[in-house]
């Protein structure tokens, strides 16, 4: 499972959230998905790659034809509840760890 | 209802016994009830208590109930807020003692694996637009 920090920035941009979300109705082309968009196709690649890190996208390749293909299993986690409680038990964490690096610091 | 669980952990560089005084004074920053907007708390074994707390735009209130406080051992709690839809899922904080401080591991169990998203009629759009205004919250 990829890192969520990598979900996360991955959706944090609209043309790769638009990407998805096309994705989400089903594969398809490289070609095909950066149709709508008013960018190279370079561009549009370099964002699906961005998507493919984070584990959101897949890329099946057959021959000189690459077809895109969702994987929603990254998004689900991040919309669960017990994510959403690790980052607030972790930020709690953070203070605690925090408060005993400064005492230690002092002494 | 479907119910999941997780664990986080880390070591702190203290004594079992402070790391548990820290994690449990009210008014400290190390504190679980650091940062709350109202807390009224009870620290005995069947003592209750309640945080509001302040996160993305609105209150969210909590309630539990202590049933363990072993100085330096163990701390279990009760935790019920709205995303655990009236179920009771327990907190269980145990403080080991390693090398360069004390093992903290919260175990959180029984909370409702209830996704944002699930069930949604158009698929994944809602669940997106949700995060959509997360992360840009998150980076604004």
């Amino acid at each position: 499972m990829p890192a969520l920090d990598h979900v996360l920035t991955a959706l944090s941009d609209p043309t790769r959230r638009a990407i998805v979300e096309r994705l989400s109705r089903g594969p398809a082309r490289v070609t095909t998905v950066a149709e709508p968009f008013d960018m190279s196709l370079v561009a549009v690649s370099k964002h699906v790659r961005v998507l493919e890190r984070a584990g959101l996208v897949r890329r099946a390749r057959r021959g000189r034809e690459h077809t895109l293909t969702l994987d929603a299993r990254p998004l689900r986690r991040v919309a669960q509840w017990t994510w959403r409680y690790e980052q607030f038990w972790n930020a709690r964490l953070d203070r605690l760890e925090g408060l005993f690096s400064k005492k230690g610091r002092r002494s | 209802m479907k119910a999941s669980d997780l664990t986080v952990s880390r070591t702190i560089g203290g004594t079992p016994e402070a790391v548990y005084d820290a994690w449990l004074d009210r008014d400290g920053p190390g504190s679980l009830f650091f940062g709350s907007k109202r807390v009224i708390l009870n620290l005995e074994v069947g003592g209750l208590f309640y945080l509001l707390v302040d996160h993305e735009g609105r209150e969210w209130a909590h309630y539990g109930r202590f049933d363990r406080l072993e100085r330096g051992k163990t701390l279990e709690h009760t935790w019920m807020s709205e995303p655990t839809q009236g179920l009771e899922s327990v907190v269980t904080a145990t403080f080991a003692p390693v090398d360069g401080g004390t093992e903290v591991t919260l175990h959180h169990a029984n909370v409702p694996d209830t996704g944002l998203g699930r069930g949604h009629k158009e698929g994944w759009a809602g669940c997106l637009d949700e995060l959509a205004k997360r992360v840009e919250g998150a980076t604004a």
